[in-house]
């Protein structure tokens, strides 16, 4: 508890430096507050809400999110997040990016997002960064991993982009450099957290290594798409214990529902 | 984990409703444009029918009974196969000139086409009497009408002229029937006088008279018999007599007195057996006692007095044998013996006549013992005879009466009071068809594009089990649901949006239209929708 105590002090402190910088909480209307939009690159995916809308509906269901996994029942909030759904274009990339955007801006922890989807990346267009080297290129070919981190227009927001598309990203991520990787990136700063998007499991199998290493995941189902029997799957892959939580993406209101999502207020 | 079925939430099946909307709608819109087309499509069909009652005959069956007896539904069959009779139809389709427009119809094909076309059925409905009804359907309203109402007169027809016919059957059959029965009748009446003639006396009705004849003649005999023996002893005494004089007269009359004496004598008095008694009992008592004993001697006494009683008895006996013989001596005299005589011819004259007549009785009780013992046999032969009389009889009496039954009955057929047809509705102008069933049409396409929907969406459920509740999740994963995110609104996803929106109201509109259109149909009436619409675009 002590600890605990000593980062939320410090976090409060950085906090307040931050806040002079870029004074993101200060907003109040549903506009861009002029700062950011400086910052801005027109070219930002429109599905980044938390960055272009951050008042909407789904940018407050995504602080909801960062609430529910940073202030966790019991015991310390996970590290390192893994964000996964069964199958492609279920939303993790969206998410993925959605929710280090909202831990990044609105508390005082720093936010690694890593794009491990070697296959058919996505993160970086979503920040509007384009195609250079990245993870796969410092697993494959040892490049040094700062000069590959990206920083981001929210200032305590770093993207590792997933880099070129290697031929085995199976083996890459698989193997030892990877999760020693990991395991440095968690150490390294108390106050981090690491966000990792993943490729879909139920098509590819570097998932379960990376799973392995990481402190929670968070599945993405799809509504409507996704079945029960592959999220079975997942939590028998898994095992309940690390699984923080289902998002629904896609979701639909309601027919009969007056006050919309009112009771997400409940999750925990 | 394995958690119960849910029952399904109104609000699930409103939800899926909203999800499967195109579904619904595109199913609709497929089988109500199907159904609109099929009720314009198919060819119209009008039917006219005819009511027909069935009408009790107006005569009481206990007064004049039917000899019509076949069931109605038999008649009705019967009738209705000769009306739909090759020869009937063939008559029906030249009178009104069916299928004048395809020339190249076969006349077979014509004729089992009509068959499908007329229909006759037993109405139920009405409790007690029966009706039917001669339904005729077809593409001409007026046509129609007029060929029910055609076929109805000629079913009237056919079943007076059949039900007359079998009555005046009855009656011919009856009249030939009786004729041949009164034939046999006066045969075996002729057979019978015959043999009646032929053994008159002998009848066993005559059988008593028989019997009392023979019994007086029985009496008769005996009476003669009677009378021939004392004729016969009278002509003996008689002729004994004659003799008698006639020998008196040619011999002395001495041999003759001393018969009488021996005979005379014979003769044992009262006394003679007393003093008989009296011995006997005097020897018997002298076994017992002495002579001196009292009794022996008052006995001895009294055959001592007795002994005088018989002597003195013997003596007058001998005076009065001589008196009798004195007459009889005389001479004989001759119209004595003339009289004797001629009473002897009298009495043998007498016993011939009486054995003449003995005879005669003999001879005829002869003849009714043959009689009498004949009668069973007669009897028997007559009984034969009589049966055989009184079946014919009983046959022609029984025919004649139904033979009159039959006559009436024809009468009541000619005068049509018996049992008839009545035409109780008349065919109308059908106006509305009965082909195509627009009611039909109209909730057969609901209920098949509502159908399908509803199948194909269960099946779709049954089969989906993707994830969309948050029970499904929270409950059957037993997982948190961390946050909801709802669909992007991007300005693309909204334009599609809209563009659903829209087609999905034209769809709903078309979907509309066409139940408005259906119902109205339904409502109003095909032809009258149609002559509405076909007005309107005119003007």
């Amino acid at each position: 508890m002590g600890k605990l105590f000593d980062a939320l002090e410090k976090a409060r402190q950085d906090h307040r430096v931050q806040e002079d910088e870029v004074p993101v909480h200060t907003v109040k209307t549903g506009e861009i507050p002029a700062n950011d939009r400086q910052i801005l690159p027109k070219t930002v995916h429109p599905s980044m809400v938390t960055l272009l809308k951050p008042h909407s509906l789904e940018a407050e269901q995504f602080r909801i999110l960062k609430n529910n996994i940073l202030f966790p029942e019991k015991g310390d909030p996970p590290r390192s997040i893994m964000i996964t759904s069964p199958s492609p274009s279920e939303g993790k990339s969206f998410v993925a990016a959605n929710l280090a955007v909202s831990i990044a801006k609105s508390i005082d922890e720093y936010v690694l997002l890593m794009d491990c989807d070697l296959r058919s990346p996505t993160l970086h267009t979503l920040f509007s960064f384009p195609e250079g080297p990245g993870l796969s290129d410092h697993l494959a070919r040892a490049m040094p991993l700062p000069e590959m981190l990206k920083k981001t227009f929210i200032n305590k927001l770093t993207l590792l982009p997933a880099g070129s598309i290697p031929q085995n990203p199976s083996e890459l991520l698989s193997s030892e450099q990877m999760r020693t990787l990991l395991y440095e990136v968690k150490s390294r700063y108390r106050d981090r957290y690491v966000i990792i998007d993943t490729p879909p499991p139920n098509l590819t199998s570097e998932t379960n290594a990376i799973a392995r290493v990481v402190d929670g995941i968070v599945i993405v189902v799809r509504y409507g798409k996704t079945t029960r029997k592959q999220v079975e799957n997942l939590i028998d892959i898994y095992g309940r214990k690390k699984i923080l939580g289902v998002i629904k993406n896609f979701s639909k209101k309601p027919v009969l529902s007056r006050y919309p999502y009112s009771h997400y207020g409940n999750t925990s | 984990m394995l958690q119960p079925q849910k029952p399904i939430k109104p609000e699930e099946i409103l939800e899926i409703i909203v999800r499967r909307r195109w579904l619904i709608v595109l199913s609709l819109c497929f089988f109500l444009t199907l159904g609109v087309g099929l009720t314009l499509k198919a060819p119209k069909s009008y039917q006219a029918s005819t009511l027909i009652l069935v009408q009790q005959q107006s005569v009481p069956s206990e007064y004049v009974r039917s000899v019509v007896t076949s069931s109605i539904n038999q008649r009705i069959n019967t009738i209705s196969q000769q009306i739909l009779s090759r020869s009937n139809l063939e008559k029906i389709i030249d009178q009104f000139g069916l299928y004048a427009d395809r020339p190249d119809m076969y006349l077979e094909d014509k004729i089992l086409e009509m068959r499908k076309r007329v229909n006759v059925k037993i109405e139920q409905a009405r409790h007690g009497t029966e009706s039917f009804s001669i339904r005729f359907s077809g593409s001409d309203p007026q046509r129609v009408m007029r060929i029910a109402n055609t076929l109805a007169s000629y079913f009237m027809d056919e079943n007076l002229k059949v039900r007359e016919a079998q009555a005046v059957g009855t009656s011919e059959f009856l009249d030939f029937e009786l004729e041949k029965t009164r034939q046999r009748l006066e045969e075996l009446e002729k057979k019978l006088s015959e043999y009646r003639a032929q053994h008159l006396g002998g009848l066993p009705d005559e059988l008593e008279t028989n019997l009392r004849t023979l019994d007086r003649l029985q009496q008769q005999m005996v009476d003669k018999h009677v009378i021939l023996r004392e004729a016969k002893t009278s002509l003996a005494l008689v002729e004994s007599r004659i003799n008698e004089i006639e020998t008196r007269a040619r011999q002395p009359i001495q041999e003759g007195s001393g018969t009488p004496e021996t005979g005379m004598r014979d003769v044992v008095t009262e006394n003679q057996e007393k003093l008989r008694q009296a011995r006997q009992e005097y020897d018997r008592l002298l076994t017992v006692y002495t002579p001196r004993h009292p009794d022996v001697k008052r006995l001895a006494k009294t055959i001592e007095n007795l002994e005088q009683l018989v002597a003195k008895e013997n003596d007058p006996d001998a005076e009065n044998t001589d008196l009798p013989l004195k007459p009889l001596v005389p001479p004989p005299e001759d119209p004595r013996l003339k009289r004797l005589k001629s009473e002897r011819d009298q009495l043998k004259g007498e016993i011939r006549s009486l054995t003449m007549a003995l005879d005669d009785i003999e001879k005829k009780m002869v003849t009714y013992q043959k009689r009498v013992e004949e009668t069973p046999r007669r009897e028997m032969e007559l009984q034969s005879l009589n049966r055989d009389y009184a079946n014919i009889r009983d046959i022609y009496n029984s025919l004649l009466n139904r033979k009159l039954e039959a006559e009436l009955s024809v009468n009541m057929e000619k005068k049509q009071k018996g049992e008839q047809f009545r035409i109780l509705d008349s065919a109308k102008l059908p106006e509305k068809p009965v082909s195509p069933d627009v009611k039909k049409y109209f909730f057969l396409s609901m209920a098949a594009g509502l159908g399908l929907a509803a199948g194909i969406i269960f099946l779709l459920e049954f089969f989906d089990s993707s994830l969309r509740r948050d029970e499904q999740i929270e409950e059957e994963l037993k997982l948190s649901i961390l946050a909801t995110i709802p669909e992007l609104q991007t300005s693309n996803a909204t334009t599609r949006k809209w563009v659903e929106v829209a087609a999905f109201a034209l769809c709903s509109l078309y979907a509309a239209a066409f139940f408005a259109f259906f119902a109205v149909l339904y409502v109003k009436g095909l032809d009258r929708t149609l002559t509405a619409i076909k007005t309107m675009l005119h003007i």
